[in-house]
Order: C-alpha cells, then sequence, then structure tokens
C-alpha cells in the first residue's frame, strides 16, 4: 500500500514538472518579506520600533505570519489545486491514469500529497524569506540593539502550525477543483473562501463552518498565547482533511454524486453513516468549550530582558491591596493560594511597571506568562483559562443604542422596538461569543457582562423617555425587563463604576440629577456592603469636582463614619493621594509641547478651548485612528482641541513616525513630549493610551477621560459642549 | 489459440437503465490474435473498450480479462497492458520523454523501457519537445509508444492510426503485426478504418448500434458470408466462362471468382489468356466493406 502510494505520489510529482508552481509557492512566500524590506530601504526609518525584549525573527514572523496564513497560502492552494488538477481534466489524464497498475485511491491521495508538500514548501520559503530579509534590513538599517537568537521550538510550532492548518485547506480545494472540470469554479470557490475569511475579520466573527477558516483562526494571536499548541484550527483542519478526503475519494471512485452516495442501498446507507458521523464529529469540535478551573488560583510565568525586578505583586481590585508578594528566581514566578479569591478584575504589577493590570481572577483560575522585556518596551503572552473573558472584556455589546435617541427622535415607538430587538442582538452576541481557540465564557462573567449591558440599555431608555415622554406602556416594559436584570447585582457588577453611577442616579427624582437627592439616598440606605460600595464611589467622583485638595479631604472626613467596613476610608485617602497629581479644578501641569514646526506650545495656547488631549506611545499607537476619527467628527465644533501627544519616542523618531504615517489629520493637532515617559510616571498614568480633558480657562476637567471609543467619552464631550 | 484473453458474455451496459449502450454483447479475444473491433462512430466500440478496462463501472461479472473478473483483476492486471483509448491521452506541459516516464514510474519500469518504446515509434529524436508542439501524427505515435511500454501482453487500442499520414500508417500496422508476429501480444484494435484493419486482423467483430453483428475468425467472416472475390475485367466476358467453373458472369465485361487464392487466381489468368482472352484488370471486390455500410444502414 505504503509503495504504491509512493510510486504514485513520485509520478505525480513528475507530471506537475513544468507548471511553475514551486516558483509560485516561492513567489507568493516573497511578496511580505520584500515588501517590508523595500520599506525599509524606501520609507522612513522609525528608530527604537523594534521591541528588543524578543527575538528579531520572531517579532518578524510573528507579525506576518498570520497575512501569509490568511491570504498568501490560501491563494497558493486555491491555485495549485487547480492547475494539479486541470493537467487531469485535459487530454484524458485521468483514463489515462486509471489505464494504469494504480489504484484509484492511490491517485487521489498522490495528489493531495504533492500539493501538500507544495504548502510546506511555499511556507518553508516563507519562513526563509523573512529571515534572511529581516536579518539584512537589521544589518543595513537596523538602528536599535537587536536580540537575534530564534528558539527553534517556537519556530518549529510557528511552522508546523500553519502547515496543520493549511491541510484541510488543500483537501477541500483538492475535491473543488477534482469536481469541477473548468479553471473557473474551484477558484471562485477560493476567492469566495478568501473574501469571508475578509468578511470574519472585519465583523470579528469565526466560521469554522468554512473549510478555508482554519487559517484565519490559527493566527489571531501569537502562538505563545495559545493555552494548547495543537488547538481548535488544527484540529478543525485535520476534521475538514479526513472529510474531503473521504468525500472527495467516494465522488472520484465513482466520477458522479448519484452514483457515489445515492445510487443503490448500499451507497445509500454508507452516505447516512457518513452523514451521522461527520456530522457527529463536527458538532463536537466546534462546540465551544470552557477550561475548567483547577482547584487553586495560580499565576505562574518567565521574564526575559534586563533589569528584571525581584518581585511582583498581586494587587486586589477592590481596596488596592497587595495580596501577595511573588517573588521572581531566574525570571520565572509561580504563586499559587487554594483560598477563595473574590472575582474581579487583579493587577500584577512590578515596582516599576505593569505586567497586567486586567487580571480576571477567581478561585481555582490559571494565567501562565511569558514576558519579554526589552528598553523600548514589554511584550507579553498568556496562557489562561479566562481567555474568553480577556477578549470579551474589550469587546463592545449593544454600541448602536447610542445614535438610537438621535435616529428615532420623534418615533418613540419604533425606538423602543429597536431597543428591544438591540437588547435581543447583544444576549445573542454574548451567549454565542468564543473565541478564535473555541473557548467560550463562565457564566460568571456573562452575568457581569449581561447586567453592564442592562445598565447602558437602562440609561439610554431613561434618557430618551426624558426627552419624548410618550409610548409609556413599551418604556415600562422594557425598563421592567432591563431592571429585572439587576435584581441580583453580581460581585463583579458592584465593582463596575458603570452599574454604581446608574445606581445612584436612581436616587435622585426623575429627570432632576439633583445632587442633594442622591446624597440622601446612598446615606439613608441599610448599612452593608451596598451602601458601601455606593458611597465609596459617590465620595471619589465627587471629590474630583471639588476645587482643591482641603475640600476632598473634608469630603472624606464627612463620610468616613457612614461606612461599615473602614477600609473604604483608606481607599478614599489613596485616591486623593492619586488625585494630588491629576486634581481636577487645578491647572494643567505647565508642561510645553513640540509641534511639527518645530514650536513650543503649552496649555495656555488653547485658552478659550476644550483641549481633549491623548497620550501615547508606540506600544498604543493602534488607539490613534479612533482620536483621529473623533477629532474629526467634532470638526465644526470650534470650542473644542484634539492633541495627540507621544510620550516614547525621540523627537526626530516622533517626526520619522508622521512622516511614514502620513494619513491626513482633520482637526487633530500632533505633538511630541520631551521627557514624556517622566511624566507619565509623575501622574501614576498606568496605561497608554490616555485621555485628559482640559478646560477652556486651562484647569484640568478630567485627567482619566474615557477612551474615545466609550460611550462615556460622548457623554462627556457633550457636557462641555 | 487455446486461451481468451478478453472474454466477455452478455454484456449490456447503459448510463440509465431505460437507455442501453450495450446490448448483449458476447466477444472472445483469443491469445495471440489481432482482434479487430469494428464499427462506426456511435456504435458502441469505445464504450464497450472502457468497460473492458474497467472506466466504467460492470457489476455483473460478464467480462474477463486474463481469466480474471475485471472488478478484481485491476489496477494489477494492467501491469500486462498497454492501452490507448480514444483521443491519445497525454500532459502536454510535459516533453515525450516525461510522459513516458510518469507511466514507466507507474509501472517499475526502467529507462532502457522509455528509450525502446521511443525507438520503436521513431520518436527518440523529439523526445525533450514538450507535448503541446507535437503535430497530431507525433501525439498518436507517442501515444502507441505509451501503450507499448513494458511490453504488455495484451494491446488496447482505440483508432490507434488515426491522424497519421498514409506512410504513418502503414509504418504503425507493420509495427504493430511484427509486435503480434514477434512477441505474441494480443492486440484488441478498434477502428472505422476498415480496410486498415481488414489488412491486419486475425479475428474481428462487427459492432452497430450497441450490438455485435459479428465476430470470428477472418476465415470464418470469408467462409460465411464469402467475401474474398475477385473481379476480372476482360472483352466478350460470356465468350469465356466455359473455360472456368469457378467463374460468375457479372456483365459483359466482367467475371467474378470467389477466391482469394493466388494461385488460383494465376492459373485461371493464365487459362483466359491460353483461349484468346484480352485480359485488362484483375482487382479484388471490395464487398466487406459494402457489407458493413448496409449492416449500419439498416440500424
Amino acid at each position: 500500500m505504503f509503495n504504491s502510494l509512493r510510486i504514485a505520489t513520485r509520478t505525480e510529482w513528475i507530471k506537475i514538472k513544468g507548471l511553475g508552481l514551486i516558483w509560485a509557492g516561492a513567489g507568493l512566500a516573497l511578496i511580505l518579506p520584500l515588501m517590508k524590506f523595500a520599506g525599509k530601504i524606501f520609507g522612513p526609518r522609525i528608530p527604537g520600533l523594534q521591541k528588543t525584549g524578543i527575538s528579531l525573527f520572531e517579532d518578524a514572523l510573528s507579525a506576518d505570519t498570520g497575512a501569509f496564513a490568511k491570504f498568501f497560502i490560501i491563494l497558493f492552494i486555491v491555485v495549485a489545486t487547480n492547475r494539479i488538477c486541470q493537467i487531469d481534466h485535459k487530454n484524458g489524464g485521468w483514463l489515462l491514469m486509471e489505464t494504469q497498475p494504480v489504484k484509484k485511491l492511490n491517485i487521489y491521495l498522490a495528489k493531495y500529497l504533492n500539493i501538500i508538500f507544495l504548502t510546506f514548501i511555499s511556507i518553508f520559503f516563507f519562513f526563509f524569506f523573512t529571515v534572511l530579509f529581516t536579518a539584512l534590513g537589521q544589518w543595513l538599517f537596523g538602528e536599535t540593539e537587536a536580540k537575534w537568537a530564534l528558539s527553534f521550538t517556537w519556530l518549529l510550532q510557528d511552522f508546523l502550525k500553519l502547515f496543520i492548518s493549511s491541510l484541510g485547506i488543500s483537501s477541500f480545494m483538492l475535491f473543488v477543483s477534482m469536481v469541477f472540470q473548468g479553471y473557473i469554479w474551484p477558484f471562485i470557490i477560493g476567492i469566495l473562501g478568501l473574501v469571508l475569511n475578509l468578511v470574519s475579520f472585519i465583523r470579528k466573527e469565526f466560521y469554522p463552518f468554512s473549510p478555508l477558516h482554519t487559517e484565519q483562526l490559527a493566527f489571531t494571536q501569537d502562538i505563545r498565547s495559545l493555552n494548547t499548541f495543537l488547538g481548535f484550527s488544527e484540529v478543525l483542519s485535520i476534521f475538514w482533511t479526513i472529510s474531503f478526503i473521504i468525500i472527495g475519494y467516494l465522488w472520484y471512485s465513482q466520477k458522479s454524486f448519484k452514483r457515489a452516495f445515492v445510487f443503490d442501498t448500499k451507497a445509500r446507507i454508507r452516505t447516512a453513516l457518513l452523514l451521522v458521523i461527520l456530522g457527529g464529529v463536527y458538532y463536537i469540535i466546534q462546540k465551544p468549550k470552557q477550561v475548567t478551573p483547577l482547584a487553586a488560583t495560580s499565576l505562574s510565568g518567565k521574564l526575559e530582558g534586563t533589569d528584571l525586578p525581584k518581585e511582583l505583586y498581586l494587587i486586589e481590585p477592590e481596596f488596592n491591596q497587595t495580596l501577595a508578594t511573588i517573588p521572581l528566581v531566574d525570571g520565572e514566578f509561580t504563586w499559587s493560594s487554594p483560598d477563595e479569591l473574590p472575582l474581579g478584575f487583579y493587577k500584577l504589577v512590578s515596582d516599576d511597571r505593569s505586567v497586567n493590570t486586567g487580571l480576571f481572577l477567581g478561585k481555582g483560575d490559571f494565567y501562565k506568562f511569558e514576558l519579554f522585556r526589552g528598553p523600548s518596551g514589554d511584550i507579553s503572552f498568556v496562557k489562561t483559562n479566562r481567555k474568553a473573558e480577556l477578549v470579551l472584556q474589550s469587546m463592545p455589546f449593544g454600541l448602536e443604542i447610542s445614535y438610537f435617541q438621535q435616529l428615532f427622535q420623534d418615533k418613540p415607538q419604533e425606538y423602543y422596538k429597536e431597543m428591544d430587538k438591540a437588547w435581543k442582538r447583544s444576549l445573542q452576541k454574548l451567549t454565542s461569543f468564543r473565541t478564535a481557540e473555541n473557548y467560550t465564557v463562565a457564566d460568571d462573567f456573562v452575568l457581569f457582562k449581561r447586567q453592564d449591558m442592562a445598565v447602558n440599555f437602562l440609561k439610554a431608555a431613561n434618557s430618551f423617555h426624558e426627552a419624548n415622554a410618550n409610548e409609556e406602556k413599551a418604556y415600562k416594559e422594557l425598563v421592567t425587563r432591563l431592571e429585572k436584570e439587576l435584581e441580583n447585582p453580581s460581585e463583579l457588577t458592584l465593582a463596575n463604576p458603570n452599574y454604581l453611577a446608574f445606581k445612584l442616579s436612581s436616587f435622585a427624582p426623575e429627570g432632576t440629577h439633583a445632587d442633594s437627592a442622591v446624597w440622601a439616598g446612598v446615606t439613608a440606605l441599610e448599612n452593608g456592603r451596598m451602601k458601601d460600595k455606593l458611597l465609596s464611589y459617590r465620595v471619589a467622583t465627587s471629590m474630583e469636582k471639588l476645587p482643591d485638595f482641603q475640600a476632598r479631604q473634608q469630603l472624606i472626613n464627612q463620610y468616613s463614619g457612614a461606612f461599615s467596613d473602614p477600609r473604604y476610608t483608606a481607599k478614599l485617602e489613596q485616591v486623593l493621594s492619586e488625585q494630588q497629581v491629576s486634581l481636577k479644578g487645578l491647572p494643567f501641569p505647565g508642561i510645553s509641547f513640540q509641534d511639527v514646526d518645530h514650536d513650543s506650545k503649552t496649555i495656555k495656547d488653547f485658552k478659550g478651548k476644550y483641549v481633549i488631549i491623548e497620550l501615547w506611545s508606540k506600544e498604543s499607537e493602534g488607539s490613534r485612528a479612533v482620536f483621529k476619527d473623533m477629532a474629526a467628527r467634532y470638526y465644526w465644533y470650534r470650542n473644542l482641541a484634539f492633541a495627540s501627544v507621544n510620550v516614547d519616542f525621540d523627537e526626530e523618531g516622533w517626526r520619522n513616525y508622521l512622516k511614514e504615517e502620513h494619513k491626513e489629520n482633520r482637526n487633530l493637532q500632533e505633538y511630541w513630549l520631551n521627557e514624556g515617559a517622566a511624566f507619565v510616571k509623575e501622574a501614576k498614568i498606568r496605561k497608554l493610551p490616555h485621555y485628559i480633558v482640559v478646560d477652556d480657562k486651562g484647569l484640568i476637567h478630567d485627567f482619566n477621560a474615557p477612551a474615545p471609543d466609550k460611550p462615556e467619552f460622548q457623554t462627556l464631550l457633550k457636557s462641555v459642549l | 489459440m487455446d486461451e481468451n484473453i478478453i472474454q466477455i458474455e452478455n454484456l449490456s451496459f447503459g448510463f440509465s437503465p431505460k437507455k442501453q449502450i450495450l446490448k448483449n454483447i458476447n466477444l472472445t479475444v483469443p491469445k495471440g490474435s489481432i482482434y479487430g473491433f469494428i464499427g462506426a462512430n456511435g456504435a458502441g466500440k469505445s464504450t464497450t473498450m472502457r468497460v473492458i478496462l474497467g472506466v466504467y463501472p460492470e457489476v455483473n461479472h460478464t467480462v474477463k480479462v486474463f481469466g480474471e473478473p475485471i472488478e478484481t483483476a485491476y489496477p494489477e492486471t494492467f501491469h500486462k497492458m498497454g492501452t490507448l483509448i480514444d483521443y491519445p491521452a497525454f500532459y502536454d506541459h510535459l516533453s515525450g520523454m516525461d510522459n513516458l516516464r510518469t507511466l514507466a514510474t507507474l509501472r517499475g519500469l526502467r529507462r532502457e523501457n522509455i528509450s525502446e518504446a521511443l525507438k520503436l515509434v521513431g520518436m527518440w529524436d523529439a523526445r525533450f519537445i514538450k507535448m503541446k508542439k507535437y503535430s497530431l501524427g507525433m501525439k498518436q505515435r507517442l501515444a502507441i509508444a505509451m501503450a507499448l511500454l513494458g511490453k504488455p501482453q495484451l494491446l488496447i487500442l482505440d483508432e490507434p492510426v488515426n491522424g497519421l499520414d498514409p506512410n504513418g500508417m502503414v509504418e504503425i500496422r507493420q509495427l504493430l503485426v511484427d509486435l503480434n508476429q514477434k512477441t505474441g501480444t494480443t492486440l484488441f484494435i478498434s477502428s472505422h478504418l476498415l480496410q486498415e484493419l481488414e489488412k491486419m486482423v486475425t479475428h474481428l467483430a462487427i459492432i452497430a448500434d450497441g450490438e455485435v453483428k459479428f465476430q470470428g475468425s477472418k476465415e470464418e467472416l470469408s467462409n460465411r458470408y464469402g467475401f474474398d472475390k475477385v473481379e476480372i475485367k476482360l472483352k466478350n466476358a460470356p465468350d469465356f466462362l466455359k473455360y472456368t467453373d469457378q467463374a460468375r458472369l457479372m456483365d459483359e465485361s466482367t467475371l467474378e471468382v470467389g477466391t482469394s487464392d493466388i494461385d488460383t487466381i494465376a492459373r485461371i489468368n493464365r487459362t483466359l489468356i491460353e483461349n484468346g482472352a484480352e485480359v485488362y484488370r484483375i482487382s479484388r471486390v471490395e464487398s466487406f466493406e459494402k457489407w458493413f455500410m448496409e449492416i449500419t444502414k439498416k440500424n
């Protein structure tokens, strides 16, 4: 059998001689590395962008493997399978082969083996060219020290992952190219698969039902972050491989769907069995999974780089207290605890910077870090059972309701109808959510997210109702349903500022937002956890509105006796000390920014305007697009100014970056802050991008303004317009 | 010739039960024979050949090759067979040599076998030219070389001289006859070029509208239908009828003799001339073709 298959494979290899498929594979593999290299030759060079924490080659391969996997290798497989089958489709090739001493199964398998061998070669070329051009680029143009060593294990894993996830595509495209005799249909089907991948990329949805989608699934993140090496995409790819080899061979053995699958009783029974088995296996594979928590909560990891800290601190979310001090031995750390751990967003920090500030952690959860620390930034990868929660946390739900109020201004009936639909859509999106690794969200997080959504919907509905007091019945129905969601707020919801703000607003009579009523309402609550949380939040947010430090201290003193748990007073004291740097109502620091014309500007130059400032770094430059979009949107509001301030480039690097970016800025002014890192540290800004709103008098309006893509940002802007 | 290489008994075949392409076909191809399979276009020749080769599924055990039902014989039995079905099959992006290499690899043959086959069909000099540049005749020769690879015991050739010029036809015909005579290779050849086959076959079958109208040796055909006739053209033919009892008077200038035996024809000719006849032409009567045309017309 194997010797016969080997001979058939050799024969097929002779047959593809002169088709140029190896050249095509090499050519497609060359495009990305060459384009990047050309960019280094002809484009402006940005010093300091190299993340020296990880290998130069790993960095380059990680950046491009996704694009190669999602487009180039699929395109190559589509072309190669089509071409390989065409040589037999024309001039009686099938007949010639089928009248030779070789089994049809071997003919079919031999073709498949040749396709995957060609794919292997193309992937090899991609790795080779990427390494070659990266080395050349660094050698010729590298302006920072680079880490040249490359982990062979990582390289092998990345290569194998790409190769394995391509197997299903090859199997499917072989089947399609065998069935359709012409060039055009297999090509159209292949291109449709690519388009579907593009749609998936844009909509951030996964389509495991598409055999061409596995590459898309495989490279949504760096392989270091994958919980398991052979993950969902690879298992799915193997499933498609086996399925289409069986279906394809059955078709090929009869050259007819009818004869292969429904011609006689035997064929029909076989087809039914095949459907049941393959359907069952597919159902099991694609069913989203939850990673079972362990008996003990554990954090472990490895830090690589220079100037590593001696210990890390796990900070609990409620009172910002250090829960555990974790020693770092030879760059590695490990911590585990069998204790109950309240569910929340913990922080893992060192003395000088954060390792992770959004560690969603509860009893039995595990996190395994790999962190590469370099002079120009950290790169961290994490394996955890809370993968889905981490992804979902940053995903917006029910965004559309923010424009419903304007859209249905005079149509309350339609407004409530659309709100109802949007709620159902959001719930569906939430419950059907899965990551690229096919992990779904744990119930505790679904409840939290659901309650957070309910708050947003309630806020929107109430706001609409204030302006349109019609359709009482529809309003009541919606509100009753949403309030029911919040009857039993979870621990996470009780820690959610969005919920707390909403809850507090409910103490004021409808439409009044009376401050005194809110204070009265919250202080009148029965002593306990709910009151402590609401009151501490109320005091903290009210402090920001007070003009000086003394007034804020007085406010804390005024309410410190109202807390059941004295730790809330301590928490407020901590908030106050942080606010000393970023105090609302205080003048914005007298720092000066460099503009693109080499002029220095201070905040006084914006007097008469509210200034929205975005502080960004190389790591966070992805956020600029949203900020630019926001600036362009508010072009006509002459009392607003948008300033984008870089804090970590050197001046030349910043100018080069802007030149390379050369995107049109409408209503956005670019600045560079000398010693920006020191300012960020001094101001205790923990994460970039950071947004600050300065009022028309040059005083801080909100030093911790929400990000532009958050609904709260709109609210804030509306409040100052 | 006591062993049959191909044995077909009551083969009926169609792609749908309502329309049968082959109807109750019976064929026996003896070992060492050159078996002509003759029929007009659409008569069922290629379908029969494809069924024999297992390309079309036949599940009723009606076809045997080398004594084994085709359901179990293939693909191993293809080691003993060479085929050329319909239009010559090949990979036009490859050279003639590489085309043969594909098959030689599959059959586990050595490079010398390729050289031998190429030389045999006169394609050695064109071996490195890509097949897309070949003329139709060159393609046909290469297809024959592909069929001859590895010296098979049975050659199944569908229209093997199609596309060849008259000289090429003679050459290939001679090649096949030589192969049969020197190595005992059995040839199963289809054609609609009746004259070509008539000159080389030892056995033949006539197929029309999916039915075999005749099958047997050439002698049996001649005996049954008296096809071997010679026409003698002479002046005043009736006057000379009395000198030979083997002749029939066809018209005023034609006598017809029921033989193809050279000695007999020579003897009759000598007798006629000795008795003063002015013979101006002796030619063979092409009745075989007329008969074939009649069968085709009837259907």
